[in-house]
């Protein structure tokens, strides 16, 4: 990914029913931030799952 | 929970209770427990690969695998936390990636998980929150 593409935001939309926007709207919650960082820990393990995937192919062909 | 250097090992190595730590593994990548451990255990990991008997092209791609994995979890101590385990390590005789632990998991509040019953033993008994992986699950 380059350093422009790091540094851009886009808007994603998410549908949650009325009464739980209604209960958001009752907290101080920076839902902006608490989802962005619930997608950016999300991401991480899909990655983190991905490589170790690539470390059990070498494991298992190498016979640890 | 804070792992180190015998439960690492495990997740590559059919040694005892592989189990219990690939299940921690399992619990970690779906996102139900958190995983921290120390930069220490991870170049303890790669010390240990550098010293099998396997292909060099082998173990290079392994290291940069692992390196980039733990890369997720490692946390690196400041100068206060390493002279802490430094300490640790001299007075109770441990490696420094196992007191790097006990020391990171007092500071973060965190329990400290070895694969390892007498490292287990041990800290508990100096009143550190540790406990083995078999009891984990």
């Amino acid at each position: 990914m380059n350093e422009k593409n790091q540094k851009k935001s886009v808007t994603i939309s998410v549908r949650v029913p009325a009464w739980l926007k209604s209960e958001m709207e009752k907290t101080d919650i920076n839902w902006s931030e608490y989802i962005r960082k619930v997608i950016e820990d999300r991401i991480k393990l899909e990655r983190a799952k991905k490589i170790w995937a690539e470390i059990e192919d070498i494991v298992n062909s190498e016979g640890f | 929970m804070i792992v180190d250097c015998s439960v690492v090992l495990a997740w590559i190595n059919d040694i005892e209770f592989r189990r219990d730590c690939l299940k921690l593994r399992e619990a970690f990548e779906e996102g139900r427990i958190s995983l921290k451990t120390t930069s220490f255990v991870k170049y303890e990991v790669l010390r240990r690969i550098a010293m099998r008997k396997i292909p060099s092209e082998v173990a290079k791609r392994l290291a940069h695998l692992l390196s980039e994995y733990l890369e997720f979890i490692s946390e690196e101590l400041d100068s206060r936390l390493v002279a802490n385990s430094v300490g640790l390590s001299v007075s109770l005789g441990l490696s420094l990636s196992e007191s790097s632990c006990a020391v990171l998991s007092r500071y973060r509040g965190e329990v400290y998980v070895t694969a390892n019953e007498d490292l287990a033993k041990k800290l508990s008994s100096e009143g550190f929150s540790i406990q083995h992986v078999s009891t984990i699950f």
